[in-house]
Parts: C-alpha cells; sequence; structure tokens
C-alpha cells in the first residue's frame, strides 16, 4: 500500500504542476457547459416556448353532462386552456368565427346518459384558425376523452353508471394532461444547461482516463517506466498507483464541475449525493480502466491520443452529447454506449426519478464499468512492460 | 564470488537474435565494462539482469539468486543509470530522489540522509529545489545518477551514462564512478566508447552482434592484439636497403614503405625504437617525424570483427 501511495503522490504532483490539466480537466468543461447550455437551450427549455393558454368556448346542452366536461376547468389544464362558457352552439361559433376563443367545444344533450349506458358518444370539437393552438386544444381534449373512454369501461365493468362520472372526475383532479417528457422521466423537464453539464461532465470525466492513459505511454517513451520497473515494485503497483492518482484526479474534477454549476449556474443536480458520488465513481473507474487498454494496444502516445479521441467523441455524439435529436438509428445505437447510461443516470439524478429508476441505471453503468477494469487487469501487465 | 552471472543466455525479438547464448560472470567490487558498437545487444543485456525483460533461455543470477524467480529482491539490489535521461520534468532534484528513495524502502530519517548523500555526491546539492527544465545535459545526467543510487545499492549498472555531454562533466561522471566503486559498490558500465572504458574498468567485455567475442583485463585483452604495435616514420633519403635491414630485425613482424613513409609493426615498440632509428641513420636516411600508434581496445575490436567500434 505505502509503493502505491507514494507512486500515487507522484502522479498527482505531476498533474497538479501540469498546467494544461487544470484548463482541460476544469475550466474547458464548465465554458463548454455555458457556451452550449446557452446556445443550444431551443432543444430544451419547453417554458420558454409555451404558447399562451388557449381560449376554449365550451357549451354543455344538458345539466347532466357538466360533470364530465369539468376537469377542463382544473388547475392542471389552466396552463393550457382558458374556458368560458356559452349557452348555445351559435354564440360560441360566431365567437369562434369573431377570433374572441381559438376553439370551442360543445358537449351534446344527453352525452352523459349515452356514457353511463356504454353507447356510444361524442364532443363537437371547432377547431379555430390557428393551428399551433388547435393542436394545444387537441391535445388536453384529447386526453379528457381518453379518460372518459376509460371511465366507461370501469362503468360497464362495475355496473354502477355513476362510477363513469366519478373517475373521470377524480383524474381531472390528480392528473397532468399534458406531459413534456423524455423517454422514463417522471413528466419533468430539464434544461439544455443541465443536459450539457451532465454531458460534459461525462466527456469530460472521459477525457481524465485519457491523461491516465497518456501518462503511461509518455513514460514508456522518456523511460521513466523502465526506471520504475526497475525498482522492487510489481508492474500491478505501478498501474495501481498511476490509476488511484488519475482517478482522484477525476473524482475531483467532478465535484468541482457539479458545485461550481450548482453556485453559478444555478444548475440542479439533485439532492441524492451518494447517487451522484457513485455515478462519477463508475465514470473514472471505466476512464482509467479504458486508459489502460489503450496504453496496452496502442504503440505509443500519438495512436493512444487517437484511440481515446475516437472513443470519446463516438460515444459523446453517440448518447446526444452533442446534439440530442440524432435521428431514430443513432439513438439506438447510443444505447449501447457507456456514454448514454452516464447521461442517463445523472439525468435521472437531475429530475428526481425514483429510487429504483436511478439504481437501475447505475447498475448498468457499474456493470460496464466492471467490465472495462476486468479487461485492463488482464492486459495492465502489456500497458506497463509492453515488451 | 560472482555478483552478476549470465548463463547461456539467449533474446530474441522476432526473428532477430539479440542475445546470443551469452555467459558472462561479475566479480564482486570490479568495475565490469561491457564495449561494443550500437546495436551489438548491451542494453538487451542490461534489461535482462534488471529484470526489464525475460530472457528466452538461460539464467540470470544477481548475488545468487535468479531474476526470474526472485525479480523484486533482485531488483533492490540494483541501481539502474538508464541510456535515456529518465527524469520527470515536474518534479524537483530532491522530489526525484524522495520519490525513488520510497519506491526501494527508504523512510524517514534514513531517506532524508540519503537524499543528501546522493546529492552531494552528484554535486547537485545547490539545486536540489530545482526541476530538470532548468538543468544543463551534464547535470541532468547527473541527477540520472543519484535517482540510481539514492538507496546505495551494491550493484551499479550504468547503460552508457556520458551520452552526449561536455567532457568536463563526463570526467565528473567518470570519477563518481571510481569512488562509487571505492566505496564498495560492483559497477557494471557499458559504453561504445573504448577510452571510457579503458579508463575505468578493471575487467572488460567485448559484445557484438548478441555474443561475447572477448573477456579479460585490459591487459589480457591487448595481448592479444600487441603485434599491431606500429612505428611510422616520415623520412627523407629513404633507400631498399635501409628498408631491407629494418625487416630483418628480430622485432618487426611486418614493414610497409609508401613514399617516404615507413611504418613497421613491431612488439614492444619503445623497446626497439632505437635500433630502429640506428638502422636508418646507418643508410644516411633522415627522420623528418616519428609517431609510436599503441594497439587497443579499437584496434581488438576492429581485429575481431573487421569494423570500428562506432560504425
Amino acid at each position: 500500500m505505502r509503493t502505491i501511495a507514494t507512486l500515487m503522490r507522484c502522479e498527482l504532483l505531476r498533474m497538479l504542476r501540469t498546467r494544461e490539466t487544470f484548463w482541460m480537466l476544469i475550466v474547458l468543461p464548465l465554458v463548454l457547459i455555458f457556451i452550449l447550455g446557452n446556445a443550444l437551450s431551443g432543444y430544451f427549455n419547453y417554458e420558454d416556448q409555451l404558447v399562451d393558454p388557449v381560449e376554449v368556448g365550451l357549451v354543455v346542452s344538458d345539466e347532466s353532462s357538466a360533470g364530465f366536461a369539468e376537469p377542463l376547468r382544473s388547475e392542471a389544464v389552466a396552463r393550457w386552456l382558458n374556458v368560458r362558457d356559452y349557452e348555445d352552439r351559435e354564440r360560441m361559433l360566431k365567437a369562434l368565427e369573431r377570433g374572441e376563443i381559438g376553439y370551442g367545444v360543445v358537449v351534446p344533450e344527453h352525452f352523459a346518459e349515452m356514457v353511463m349506458n356504454g353507447r356510444e358518444a361524442f364532443w363537437e370539437l371547432h377547431p379555430g384558425p390557428k393551428a399551433e393552438r388547435n393542436l394545444v386544444a387537441e391535445s388536453v381534449i384529447g386526453e379528457l376523452l381518453d379518460r372518459i373512454n376509460l371511465a366507461q369501461s370501469v362503468a360497464e365493468a362495475l355496473g354502477d353508471p355513476r362510477a363513469a362520472e366519478a373517475a373521470v372526475r377524480a383524474g381531472g383532479a390528480e392528473g397532468s394532461f399534458v406531459t413534456v417528457t423524455l423517454p422514463d422521466m417522471t413528466g419533468r423537464d430539464y434544461s439544455a444547461m443541465q443536459y450539457y453539464a451532465a454531458q460534459m461532465l461525462i466527456m469530460f470525466l472521459l477525457y481524465a482516463g485519457m491523461a491516465a492513459g497518456l501518462s503511461i505511454a509518455e513514460e514508456r517513451e522518456a523511460r521513466t517506466l523502465d526506471r520504475l520497473r526497475a525498482a522492487p515494485v510489481m508492474p500491478v503497483h505501478v498501474l495501481a498507483g498511476k490509476m488511484t492518482g488519475h482517478g482522484l484526479v477525476g473524482i475531483g474534477q467532478a465535484i468541482v464541475i457539479i458545485a461550481f454549476t450548482r453556485m453559478f449556474y444555478g444548475l440542479e443536480w439533485g439532492d441524492r449525493y451518494g447517487y451522484l458520488l457513485a455515478a462519477s465513481l463508475f465514470i473514472v473507474a471505466a476512464s482509467v480502466s479504458l486508459a489502460v487498454i489503450a496504453a496496452a494496444l496502442a504503440p505509443n502516445t500519438r495512436a493512444l491520443q487517437a484511440i481515446f479521441m475516437t472513443l470519446i467523441l463516438g460515444m459523446t455524439f453517440l448518447s446526444g452529447g452533442f446534439t440530442p435529436e440524432l435521428g431514430e438509428p443513432l439513438e439506438r445505437l447510443g444505447e449501447f454506449t457507456f456514454s448514454f447510461w452516464a447521461s442517463q443516470s445523472f439525468i435521472h439524478l437531475m429530475l428526481g426519478s425514483a429510487d429504483a429508476v436511478v439504481r437501475e441505471h447505475l447498475a448498468v453503468l457499474g456493470s460496464a464499468s466492471a467490465g472495462l477494469f476486468l479487461i485492463a487487469a488482464l492486459l495492465g501487465r502489456k500497458a506497463v512492460s509492453h515488451e | 564470488m560472482s555478483h552478476v552471472r549470465l548463463r547461456q543466455v539467449v533474446k530474441r525479438y522476432g526473428t532477430k537474435v539479440s542475445v546470443d547464448h551469452l555467459t558472462l560472470s561479475i566479480e564482486k567490487g570490479e568495475i565490469f565494462g561491457l564495449l561494443g558498437p550500437n546495436g551489438a545487444g548491451k542494453s538487451t543485456t542490461i534489461k535482462m539482469i534488471c529484470g526489464l525483460i525475460r530472457s528466452d533461455q538461460g539464467e540470470v543470477e544477481v548475488d545468487g539468486e535468479s531474476v526470474r524467480h526472485r525479480p523484486l529482491s533482485v531488483k533492490a539490489k540494483i541501481g539502474l543509470v538508464p541510456q535515456e535521461i529518465a527524469l520527470y520534468e515536474q518534479l524537483t532534484a530532491e522530489e526525484h530522489l524522495r520519490f525513488f528513495g520510497k519506491l526501494y524502502g527508504l523512510r524517514g530519517r534514513r531517506l532524508e540522509e540519503r537524499i543528501d548523500e546522493a546529492l552531494a555526491f552528484t554535486g547537485l546539492t545547490g539545486h536540489r529545489n530545482e526541476r530538470p527544465g532548468s538543468f544543463s545535459g551534464g547535470m541532468k545526467r547527473r541527477l540520472n545518477i543519484a535517482c540510481a543510487i539514492v538507496h546505495q545499492p551494491k550493484l551499479i549498472i550504468m547503460d552508457e551514462p556520458t551520452v552526449g555531454i561536455d567532457p568536463q562533466s563526463r570526467n565528473h561522471i567518470l570519477e563518481s564512478v571510481r569512488e562509487l566503486n571505492r566505496r564498495g559498490a560492483t559497477i557494471l558500465y557499458t559504453s561504445h566508447y573504448m577510452e571510457e572504458v579503458e579508463a575505468i574498468s578493471t575487467r572488460v567485455g567485448i559484445i557484438d552482434h548478441g555474443r561475447l567475442i572477448a573477456l579479460g583485463t585490459i591487459r589480457e585483452l591487448l595481448t592479444q592484439v600487441e603485434e599491431q604495435e606500429k612505428l611510422v616514420i616520415e623520412t627523407e633519403g629513404l633507400t631498399d636497403a635501409a628498408v631491407e635491414e629494418v625487416g630483418r630485425h628480430a622485432s618487426v613482424r611486418r614493414v610497409e614503405r609508401r613514399d617516404g613513409v615507413l611504418e613497421i609493426w613491431l612488439r614492444h615498440a619503445q623497446s626497439y625504437l632505437q635500433d630502429m632509428l640506428y638502422i636508418l641513420a646507418k643508410h644516411g636516411v633522415r627522420i623528418a617525424s616519428l609517431r609510436s600508434e599503441t594497439p587497443n581496445l579499437e584496434t581488438l575490436f576492429l581485429t575481431l570483427t573487421g569494423r570500428h567500434l562506432r560504425d
């Protein structure tokens, strides 16, 4: 352990005295997060893109059906629809013509009765002149109609006609009608800054691994590695010392980036620090393992740099690190990259996803790291000796 | 007692045989010079002794311990001064010595003492807090040596430690080698500069194409080429009769005449110089200049391989 600690301290000292390390591993990611987060916010910041609530004219033709339309007035829908009541269909259509409202809905007579008796029933929907407004209104109303269909099924199953209306009311009060999410998310969205912070953190933690690989290759070329190997030190200790040094720098890098972006960019990473640390540790472990593998396979520093750059940039691109919209085939391919699972882990933590979801992603990340670590362990001797 | 012993050692790189059935023994307390041209197999031999590479065949032992079977124990006894200046740009001279000292198990007060000694020995005490970037080539070489001796090894292996430095630093290093030897260390010194090897070695091995082609003390080796001692005399009025009489002298092995220049190969040239001059004077030949060419390891290498050491 003493030998490993000695080697680790030497590695840390060398890194800390190399000015490029600081710029490359700390400053550059923070600058990129800032630039990309602001420049590409159009992809993410849904709140900025929201249209004003659509004015919807509502006609309920008979009192018994009013309960079915009630969810349209709920708080959850108020962000999207502003309902105005009209006495009859004609007045509502005139208002639509005059542009006083953007969309019209008529709940016909006996609608409730038909629903409760399991018969086919329709709402009259009157789109306005603006397609965008119509789209918003139809999204919300479509969701409500789906619920009514579901409620009708419930009523039939229970044999209690009143259950249908009760189910629609209950759903309307609690649920959100419109969600803007990425797959597996809980319904919240995240900002471009958060997205790129996660992506850049991963990319630059992988670069920390590249620094570890370069350190091995450079020492090999400068013959200082021969000097280490001529000392009474096992090759595995040489590797362990160097990799631990770089690993610690990687963890430090993660802590600084997360803390800095939280304090100065106001970025939300979630409050589960244990999971954040675990995700960072897995990425760092994978990156130094990759460093050992690359050092074993690459004949010189240039080759190693080329291998690593291709790997890091390729994985970052496929996982959506540069642009989130890659199209179906590439996105599918991206799911096979380490960066994808790493970014998903961070994003789930940012969004406050359930522990089970976060753990599931961390498990994949941890397994990938363990696999890379095993390969690195097998190739370790070759990385150091290159005989 | 042998400090280092190699028995029938072979090392191949692909189809190229770098070391070819090398058998060699280095005794405790000697300065052993391993001489050979570039690519002769000197560095490969050293790497095998230090446990940096494994031999394909044969056995390498240090202090009776097998390098293959007890590598860490063997490495702890050796100080390697590599051919390249193997230093870290980011560490000061003192930090280098602390780092390598710790790798060899030194700690605390003992470590600090050894650091001071190594710095003093290499003349770097005044530069202990400086980094190699500010050092001259000679200072870097000296720090390169200090890193190898900080743990005071009993066997010091120096692989061409004077490459690319000024004469003053070279002398300093050669004197350091002698001093380390006086303090009890066995030295294995490789070089393709035969003057250096001649100057410091008690025994010399000459290696070429991975094979040991000559081994012994300098005196023993030079007896193999003593017949190549030569007098070169630039003359005026040289006659055939004079040349003929010189050739008849008992010590002379061969005579060659090129215009007015007479080349005489003879044993113990200094003893018989007077005789040669007497014969020439007797024939009325005047001497314009005279020089004696004594055979050295270069001559020996040339005789054994047909090539020069620095070819």
